[in-house]
């Protein structure tokens, strides 16, 4: 009787036990969604392709203070300041950077979250029913966006780790572990672009749009990719003729140049491509990374971040430091009477400062008011750069003629007097830039300042020993504490982030010199 | 005499004063006159009659005790215990005036039969004391006869010579003599020691910690601190092998509970709370008094039973309970007086001053020459203009010119001399009150507590008021049915203040805060924006006035913690228990948080548009609850001498958090400092998602636990013991392919001293046992849905529109996931002893340990390829060791009626080591200041070990030709010597541009190329003790007692953060005084350590971390000192039905020794707090935590 109670018990306690098991130890995560959650419409997938135009925006990757990886890096900017953050900004324009510095690696990661996102929206796109031109756009814009940070990759690093599929697994991103060569890179960049030109981008994004990668954008950086792989490859490497290349990027520059709005350069002010009232409609201006002007969330830091002590021409908002400083070595490197010099950068006569910062972009508004709300367009691609590339490849095909008139068109619009007449009259002009070649240079150096092309010009306008020579030719005098006498032939990339390289030193070799 | 110390005298005077009143301990007189009744209920009455004393006693035992009629009349309690010893078998063990220990021996039959023997022994039995022992039995061994002895202690007996006698006494060691036919024969008895008879509580069981073969570690009510805010403070330095670290003196926070080492690199490893029975987060703020013991699981043998959760320890909180007797009230009254228990010694005002010259001139000479320019004195006199135009760097070169006359080359001596700690921290008050009614009947049993507790901050703006609730209940149906419930309630109301840097912790700012300036206006108000001002100009951190950032940022935070728990246990046959036990917990907080416009806002003065935009104010909300089912059997049985008991057990927990968080800006003034007058425009008001300063991000959360569990425990005659248990839990945390995990255990144990052999072989007053264990116990502390790659809370990106642009949503992928994610486990071993010395006087227990942690959960560095640049996974092949050794001893070193002193002390030494760290590299982590690498964690070294460069020694003027000749082959753009070279001066430091100098100090160039640069890092300190230690004393003199409690480490090392600003030489902000003491030329060289003034940096500067900003963490302390007296009981008291009342008082934290600089070198600062790197990385950080708290308080506890 006794035994039979027991059981009894025993049972109803089993099933009380078993009743309330099932499923009870699987949860999921109420506030987020899964890939496979978000990839079911064509609205979703536009908001994980929105993604990746957000995290290209980051200022560890692209964004308007990415400074610290292209400018600072080159003869443009720097820092005085060796002791903040353990001195590791300081590192990049002292050219003294650490595999561990926090901030490359920062700059490494970030790049790559892009790609990595980009390779979701990717695989995204084709799980979905979709309109065959909005499938077409958001690939292109998509495989425009993985060119683009693949691009600056491969400039800052040579041969990178590449992945164009998302890695989910241990096991795969493992295997992914390893340094493509650039030549395949390049191969890959190529063959983005040139699907994404494929895909029914507008020509031009209208103002509404802006921000959105266009025909015109691909075009610009496939000119730009072949250029650089032309310059930098040597042809031999690249897989390519040197001259296929040097063609490919006259014939996309020249598209892209042919799919301009205005007529001639000069019909701009060279001012106004800056304005803050005018970025939507800007014809010159062909990607820019849209800011809101008086948004919290949404604004601007670039003319405030970079106005220093005692000056409110940027912005309303007061700075107590010394702003974005630029080298003397540009200071001087300006012609006399070159308007774009006084437009850019300001002198700063205050006691604590006595030193010159960036005065490029300016939001002094009501709406950006005091607390530097800013509503300025960062800048990635404009049409004085284009001409510039053309001038540049030109060049290079022995065009001579057709070369001058390219650079002709950004001195005109600026105010200065014509290649022809600099070259032959301007004794310090003649003496500075004796060729072409360092014309077009100076040119570039003097339109497109504190655009964050300067470091990616000098890689591919010389070779690394040459470079060096270059920089080495500068005063010392011109640079503040950063020591000039550290650029050396490590510096045509950044080494390999530490904790990557540490990851797999034979597949993940470090860079030499690091 | 300053004022707080007449206070202190006060407060001993009055204390002594009581002393004086009377001398005579608690007399009571006891009549009882029972029929047709038992044991029990005799107590029941005594009880009745003896309010003040608590009886402890086995119910169920003493109710099988029938008595036909019980009369016993007596003058005093003692007295009419001695008769019912002798009478009725109901012996008792006083341990002082109010605790009483009550067992029944069954009184020995009379004799069968004629005594065995012929020869009439006699004597007296009498204790260490010479006290007669009333009731002892003693018993001829190979007989069935016994006798007992009389109120004087005698017996007489007839046996044979050569004899065996085995004489016995509750609370005495049992005594074996050989009656050698000479009598007299007297016997003395020791006390025995009860420390290895406690029940302990091990989880879903509670067994006499004799018989259980795990390390445990216990402390009772009566050994905790009483006067300690906290529960966690109470168990500071009581027990070995846990470490109690006072880590943070705010009256919110509770010390830091660390058991047996730190096992992971990621997950976080504090132990795991059981409060009664119920594992739920830590409620800190439980009510100490409320406590009826602490037991720690230490082994993971004995933690196994709580399977995943359990590898760092567990904690089992039990609560009082009812006993059957008439309601007894207590009421406690304390009141406290706080004081920063040390201050830290600082440079004053003209000292300051002295500095901040030093510094800019010493920089603009630097400057100068660097330039390659000739320096001479006279530049000592440019202005600050002529100094920027020459070198730049204003901020580095500018001198204040109120603290400067330049044309003199003097400095001129400040205005203001400000102490800023004697502004910040004030002298506090603080009261408790407490009541507590319990009692009950035969079936049923009642503890009712309620608690305030109203406790201010040193700190300003800061304090804690706190109600506790305590209901518990029990209560027997029938024989077979009995059931329980407990209900507690946990409010607290805290003002906090923010921790960590100095830009937002004041207690951090009043460091560093220049002494300069002054704390208040002319007209009175806190004197804002001067730092602040003058940081950009003249290199000034840009801090404000600590005073303002203390009373300006609110910040508040309400918990509401209900814990509601009932149980039912039913006898279904004979030993055969079952139990179900529901639980529910509910949690809600509010915390709020206001920075406003009155603050200086970096360098932008207080109410500027900058400030006004800064201000912002934060919510949180949190809903917490948790739902537990659990259902054990257990059987116990002996058959014969073997001894049987099993624990069946299925339970299922059910956790939910429910987070909301939200962020405000767009304040126009700081009137309202809540949400609601904030958010001009949607675009103000932002969903928070990171958690800072103890917050949740906005989320919702369910954790899911399902477990099986077993325990055997078996004993031979008690003798030989073996257990084992195993666990199963599945849980939510987990990956979808890894959701179970199994902890088994084992562990046996062999009670040498009860073996035939041992007697001859060791002395008969002595005891010892020896224990094994094994366990495997899981750690799942990385947070919920870390197994499933997810997008990220969406975002915004802009696109343009019009003229302007417009955000759009943005969904961004979130880290890799592991979908294999599983425990972390942690194996481990355990040897103990257990050793009695001079019968049991002295107990000692030691424990020594290896564990072995493995499937470590770590954020294992993966290629940035995949988008993230970890995954949080098991790490094969990884594991961390921690071994150690930990030794209790309690000593009764006198016990008599009148006076006893015990003593007991403890020691643990823990050794950490990374076996091995897998596919895994060395980690580097910075603990204090953004990128400032401060630890490093290695195979074959401890977790977190200092990692910085060796200073080699101090660059004297003598150096520079050697430097100079070094300059002459060094390759400024390689960095490098030619190979080869053999260096002349002191390494140089690649990291800087500014030369050595002489009164820098400089590295030890570890791989001798001739430079110091990153690969001269190296491990250069520890931040774990050798050893930690406690030891208490405990005394009683009649109705004084006195207790002392002291804890310590010894051998570590602490990083003092706060040296990256507070030990620069930059005079960018105050300095430890010390600094008095630099290098400043040939001829004031200074102490030698100290290297020079300098605000542009030298080689030897505070950015990167060397031997120079580590310290000796090495301290002792005195946690409480204490002194109580009881009152003697006053007719007048009786009449008012006041029972007894006791009066104390104590000292917390009453002093501490050591050489840190800082506040307290019992450190644990968490820099990241989102848990991107645990602090399990980076131990051994001080960075502007809350100091410590030294407390004055007295007391009284009044029984009606």
């Amino acid at each position: 009787m006794m035994k039979y109670k027991f059981l009894q018990a025993l049972c109803m306690m089993l099933i009380l036990f078993c009743s309330c098991g099932k499923g009870l130890i699987t949860q999921s995560n109420p506030d987020s969604v899964t890939p496979a959650q978000l990839y079911t419409s064509e609205g979703d997938v536009l908001l994980a392709l929105n993604g990746c135009y957000n995290l290209m925006r980051n200022n560890n990757a692209m964004g308007e203070e990415s400074d610290l990886y292209t400018d600072q890096r080159s003869d443009d900017t720097g820092t005085n300041d060796n002791q903040s953050n353990g001195g590791q900004p300081f590192q990049f324009n002292n050219y003294s950077i650490d595999p561990t510095n926090i901030y490359l690696e920062d700059h490494w990661s970030a790049m790559y979250q892009g790609i990595a996102q980009c390779n979701s929206v990717l695989s995204g796109i084709s799980q979905v029913a979709f309109t065959d031109s909005l499938r077409g756009q958001y690939t292109a814009e998509a495989e425009f966006l993985r060119a683009m940070l693949l691009f600056d990759m491969v400039r800052e690093w040579g041969d990178i780790p590449m992945a164009t599929t998302p890695l989910t697994t241990l096991g795969q991103i493992q295997a992914a572990t390893f340094r493509v060569p650039q030549v395949q890179v390049y191969q890959q960049i190529i063959a983005d672009l040139v699907n994404a030109s494929k895909g029914g981008l507008p020509v031009v994004q209208p103002a509404g749009n802006r921000g959105h990668a266009s025909l015109q954008a691909v075009n610009f950086l496939l000119g730009q990719v072949y250029l650089t792989r032309f310059a930098t490859l040597d042809g031999g490497n690249s897989g390519a003729a040197p001259n296929a290349d040097l063609d490919s990027a006259n014939y996309y520059l020249t598209a892209c140049y042919n799919e301009r709005t205005f007529t001639s350069l000069s019909s701009i002010n060279y001012t106004d491509v800056f304005n803050v009232n005018d970025k939507a409609t800007c014809p010159e201006n062909i990607l820019q990374i849209v800011f809101i002007q008086g948004d919290i969330n949404y604004h601007s830091n670039i003319a405030a971040d970079a106005q220093a002590n005692g000056y409110y021409t940027n912005s309303k908002k007061p700075n107590s430091g010394v702003g974005d400083n630029v080298t003397h070595d540009l200071v001087y490197e300006y012609e006399t009477n070159d308007p774009r010099a006084a437009f850019s950068i300001t002198y700063d006569s205050n006691a604590t400062v006595k030193d010159w910062f960036i005065s490029k972009y300016r939001d002094t508004s009501a709406a950006a008011g005091p607390n530097g709300y800013g509503g300025n367009d960062w800048i990635l691609m404009r049409y004085a750069d284009v001409i510039l590339m053309l001038a540049e490849v030109n060049m290079y095909q022995g065009n001579t003629a057709q070369a001058i008139a390219y650079i002709d068109m950004v001195r005109t619009r600026a105010g200065l007097p014509t290649y022809e007449v600099s070259s032959t009259t301007d004794p310090v002009y003649m003496q500075k830039f004796p060729t072409l070649k360092l014309a077009i240079l100076h040119e570039r150096r003097s339109e497109l300042a504190f655009e964050h092309h300067r470091l990616f010009d000098l890689l591919r306008f010389f070779n690394i020993n040459d470079l060096m020579t270059y920089m080495h030719s500068k005063s010392q005098a011109n640079f503040g504490l950063a020591q000039i006498a550290n650029f050396t032939t490590k510096d045509e990339y950044f080494p390999i982030p530490y904790s990557e390289y540490i990851l797999n030193p034979t597949k993940m070799p470090q860079n030499p010199g690091y | 005499m300053t004022r707080k110390l007449q206070r202190h005298f006060t407060v001993w005077g009055l204390l002594l004063l009581l002393l004086c009143i009377g001398q005579r301990s608690v007399a009571q007189s006891i009549r009882l006159d029972l029929n047709q009744t038992d044991l029990a209920k005799v107590v029941a009455v005594l009880q009745q009659q003896a309010p003040a004393v608590n009886f402890s006693f086995s119910q169920e035992e003493l109710e099988k005790v029938r008595v036909d009629h019980v009369q016993v009349k007596a003058a005093k309690l003692q007295e009419a215990l001695e008769i019912l010893q002798i009478k009725y078998g109901l012996h008792y063990l006083m341990t002082d005036g109010k605790n009483v220990t009550l067992k029944y021996v069954p009184v020995p039959a009379p004799a069968t039969g004629s005594e065995p023997g012929s020869r009439k022994i006699e004597g007296v039995i009498a204790d260490d004391n010479g006290q007669p022992v009333i009731g002892a039995t003693i018993h001829v061994k190979g007989t069935n006869y016994s006798t007992v002895t009389n109120e004087r202690g005698g017996y007489s007996i007839m046996v044979m010579p050569g004899t065996q006698l085995e004489v016995s006494s509750i609370g005495y060691n049992t005594e074996n003599v050989t009656a050698k036919g000479n009598s007299p024969l007297d016997i003395r008895m020791h006390p025995g020691s009860n420390v290895l008879n406690e029940v302990v509580f091990i989880g879903y069981q509670r067994m006499r910690k004799s018989d259980f073969t795990g390390a445990i570690a216990s402390v009772k009510a009566d050994e905790l601190n009483v006067s300690a805010p906290t529960a966690g403070q109470a168990l500071v330095g009581k027990v070995a092998g846990v470490v109690v670290s006072q880590t943070d003196g705010s009256p919110y926070a509770s010390p830091k509970i660390r058991v047996r080492g730190v096992g992971s690199f990621n997950a976080a490893t504090d132990p795991l709370y059981v409060i009664d029975g119920y594992p739920v987060g830590n409620d800190l703020y439980i009510n100490p008094s409320d406590i009826e013991s602490i037991d720690i699981l230490k082994d993971a043998a004995s933690a196994a039973i709580y399977g995943s959760r359990a590898s760092g320890g567990v904690v089992l909180i039990t609560t009082k309970r009812g006993k059957e007797s008439k309601g007894k009230l207590e009421y406690d009254f304390q009141y406290g007086d706080d004081e920063l228990a040390h201050k830290v010694k600082l440079l004053n005002g003209p000292q300051f001053a002295q500095l901040v010259v030093d510094g800019r001139n010493d920089s603009y000479k630097d400057l100068v020459q660097n330039q390659g320019l000739v320096w001479n004195d006279a530049m000592y006199s440019d202005n600050n203009a002529t100094r920027v135009a020459r070198v730049g760097n204003g901020a580095s070169v500018s001198i204040p010119p109120e603290l400067y006359n330049f044309a003199g080359q003097t400095v001129i001596k400040p205005q203001y001399n400000t102490d800023w700690q004697d502004q910040l921290f004030r002298q506090v008050g603080y009261v408790k009150h407490n009541l507590m009614f319990s009692g009950g009947t035969k079936t049923m049993r009642y503890m009712l507590s309620g608690a305030y507790q109203d406790q201010a901050g040193i700190l300003l703006n800061t304090s804690q008021t706190r109600v506790n609730f305590r209901g518990n209940v029990d209560g027997d149906i029938n024989d077979k049915t009995k059931v329980g419930a407990s209900i507690s309630y946990t409010g607290n109301n805290n003002h906090e203040t923010q921790e960590g840097r100095w830009d937002h912790s004041p207690v951090f700012g009043a460091l560093i805060y220049m002494p300069v300036f002054p704390a208040y206006n002319p007209n009175g108000s806190v004197a804002t924006y001067l730092a602040d001002a003058e940081s950009a100009q003249y290199g000034y951190q840009s801090i404000e006035n600590p005073i303002a950032t203390a009373e300006r940022t609110q910040i508040s935070r309400q918990g509401n913690r209900g814990t509601y728990n009932a149980f039912a246990t039913y006898e279904l046959i004979p030993h055969l228990i079952f139990k179900a036990n529901l639980g529910l917990q509910t949690y809600a907080e509010k915390y709020n948080y206001y920075l406003p416009s009155s603050l200086s806002s970096g360098t932008n003065p207080p109410y500027s548009a900058q400030a006004v935009a800064a201000a912002f104010a934060q919510t949180q909300n949190i809903n917490q609850k948790d739902e537990l089912g659990e259902f054990t059997a257990t059987y116990s049985k002996e058959f014969g001498a073997h001894h049987l008991d099993l624990l069946a057990g299925y339970s299922v927990q059910y956790d939910n958090i429910d987070a909301v968080n939200i962020t405000v800006r767009g304040f126009q003034n700081d009137l309202i400092p809540q949400i609601v007058a904030g958010g001009l425009g949607d675009a103000t008001v932002n969903v928070t998602s990171g958690n800072n300063q103890g917050t949740l991000p906005t989320e919702n959360i369910t954790t899911t636990l399902e477990s099986y569990f077993g325990r055997v425990q078996y004993n031979y005659a008690g003798k030989y013991y073996l257990a084992g248990s195993l666990r199963t839990d599945g849980s939510s945390r987990f990956g979808a392919d890894n959701k179970w995990g199994t902890f088994p255990s084992v562990s046996a144990g062999w009670n040498i001293s009860k073996e035939p052999f041992y007697k001859g072989w060791l002395e008969d007053n002595t005891t010892l046992r020896l224990r094994a264990s094994w366990g495997l116990s899981g750690n799942n502390n990385i947070g919920d849905y870390k197994s499933v790659q997810v997008f990220n809370a969406p975002t915004g990106t802009v696109f343009g529109s019009g003229t302007s642009g417009s955000a759009a949503t943005a969904y961004q992928l979130g880290n890799v996931a592991d979908g294999r994610l599983g425990w972390e486990s942690t194996s481990q071993y355990n040897i103990g002893a257990d050793l009695g010395l001079f019968h049991d006087r002295i107990s000692l227990i030691a424990n020594y340990y290896d564990s072995r942690t493995f499937n470590l959960l770590v954020n294992d560095p993966i290629s940035a390829v995949s988008g993230s640049t970890s995954i949080l996974t098991n790490l094969r092949n990884s594991r961390i060791q921690n071994k150690g050794f930990d030794f209790q001893v309690d000593a009764k070193v006198v016990r008599t009626n009148k006076f006893n002193l015990n003593i007991a002390g403890n020691i643990s030494i823990n050794r950490n080591k990374v076996l091995s760290m897998g596919s895994l590299g060395p980690i580097i982590s910075d603990g204090a200041e953004r990128q400032y690498i401060t630890h490093i964690t290695e195979q074959g070294q401890p977790i977190g070990m200092f990692y910085g460069y060796k200073v080699a020694g101090m660059v004297r003027a003598k150096d520079t030709a050697n430097i100079d000749i070094d300059n002459r082959y060094y390759n400024a753009s390689t960095q490098s010597f030619p190979k080869g070279y053999v260096l002349k001066g002191p390494p140089r430091s690649t990291a800087q541009t500014n030369p050595l100098r002489p009164g820098d100090l400089y590295f030890k160039d570890v791989n001798g190329d001739g430079v110091v640069n990153s690969k001269d890092l190296s491990i250069i300190g520890s931040p774990y003790p050798k050893f930690t230690y406690g030891f208490n004393l405990s005394a009683n003199y009649g109705p004084v007692d006195l207790s002392a409690s002291f804890a310590g480490s010894y051998g570590n090392q602490v990083l003092d953060g706060q040296d990256y600003y507070l030990f620069n030489m930059e005079g960018s902000g105050n300095q430890y005084s010390v600094v008095a003491d630099r290098y400043r030329s040939e001829s004031q060289p200074g102490n030698g350590h100290v290297y020079r003034a300098s605000r542009a940096g030298t080689q030897s500067n505070s950015t990167r971390l060397s031997t120079f900003y580590l310290q000796d963490g090495s301290f002792f302390r005195c946690t409480n000192i204490g002194l109580g007296y009881n009152l003697p009981s006053f007719v007048a008291l009786h009449k008012a039905g006041v029972d007894a009342i006791r009066v104390f008082a104590s000292m917390n934290n009453a002093f501490t020794i050591t050489k840190y600089k800082g506040y307290n070198p019992e450190v644990d600062y968490n820099y990241s707090v989102n848990g991107s790197s645990a602090s399990n990385l980076t131990p051994g950080v001080d960075y502007g935590v809350y100091p410590l708290v030294r407390s004055f308080d007295m007391g009284v506890h009044i029984i009606f």
